[in-house]
């Protein structure tokens, strides 16, 4: 037995205003930042995504033909990888947390939003297909789309469960994107995957210093 | 420091309280969660919650997930009211010897 389980009054003792406080601020800061342990992996995850994905794409696009239909798969595979590694990391971050009925509803539309908004791009992508839209415009449509869509999420996300961070994030990508758009393709994709991809990654890095620090 | 609320008023106490102010009104932690965030033994754990509990400041809840048997922890409206009158007699305090 521990002594802390024999005599946790005597061990427990309560210390001056000023004692209490800071163990009160050091709880508060230790809670947030166990809180928030998924975050650069998640961060990290999308981050790689973009630079690699994108970033293989954009030579494809430009110098290496060859590699284009590998470069989509990659894009696709990375990126699958990125939904799984987040839904597995949040779980665990979020795990003996019982929410109540507006945060578990917020978080299922959350969810859900992301669903209707992939299958709302592909299918409003194939109708501008059969409506003519030509395959450089495709080539152009398809990622920016994404990741507009993207980082309306994360701005949701920041005001959903407000916070600051997902909301400055996505408005980042939000302005990537457009900056993309005009760059024309194949300029996009490298705009997206070093504006978006290297814009995780950079928030991946400082969100791991925070919580080590 | 007689102003400040006892049950609180303890190391262990006060970091139960802070860690389920943390989450927000009508949320829940496990036992286990619980202890695993604020380090604590079990034996520990257990007789600060009920300390608490004897003070309606937390409310422990026992159900199972499916077969297994749970147990979750929430701060209940007197609780969340007693830690925010704790914050501000301690700032207040703190003001004072400042």
């Amino acid at each position: 037995m521990n002594a802390d389980d024999r005599a946790p009054d005597l061990a427990d003792q309560p210390g001056s205003p000023a004692e209490m406080d800071a163990l009160l601020r050091a709880q508060q800061r230790s809670v947030v930042r166990q809180s928030a342990r998924a975050v650069p992996v998640i961060l990290a995850a999308w981050g790689i995504a973009w630079l690699v994905g994108f970033g293989l794409m954009w030579l494809a696009g430009a110098a290496l033909p060859g590699l284009a239909l590998t470069s989509i798969w990659v894009f696709v595979a990375l990126n699958t990888s990125a939904v799984a590694a987040s839904a597995i990391v949040s779980a665990r971050g979020s795990r003996g947390i019982r929410l109540s009925r507006e945060s578990g509803t917020a978080a299922a539309l959350y969810g859900v939003t992301w669903v209707v908004g992939i299958l709302a791009i592909a299918l409003f992508g194939w109708a501008l297909a059969l409506a003519g839209m030509t395959d450089d415009v495709a080539l152009l449509f398809y990622p920016i789309a994404w990741m507009l869509f993207v980082g309306i999420m994360h701005i949701v996300a920041g005001a959903v469960w407000r916070v600051a961070g997902p909301a400055v994030l996505g408005g980042w990508v939000v302005l990537v994107s457009l900056g993309a758009a005009f760059a024309g393709h194949p300029a996009d994709l490298a705009v997206l995957a070093l504006g978006a991809g290297g814009a995780f990654l950079a928030a991946a890095i400082v969100a791991a210093v925070w919580i080590r620090r | 420091m007689s102003d400040l609320d006892a049950v609180i008023h303890s190391a262990a106490r006060l970091r139960i309280t802070a860690t389920l102010a943390a989450l927000d009104v009508g949320e829940s932690i496990s036992f286990p969660r619980l202890q695993e965030l604020l380090e604590m033994t079990a034996g520990n754990l257990t007789t600060h919650l009920r300390r608490l509990e004897d003070a309606n400041y937390v409310s422990v809840e026992k159900t199972h997930r499916g077969r297994i048997p749970a147990t979750y922890v929430a701060l209940t409206p007197r609780g969340r009211i007693a830690f925010d009158e704790y914050r501000v007699t301690l700032r207040s305090l703190l003001g004072e010897a400042g």
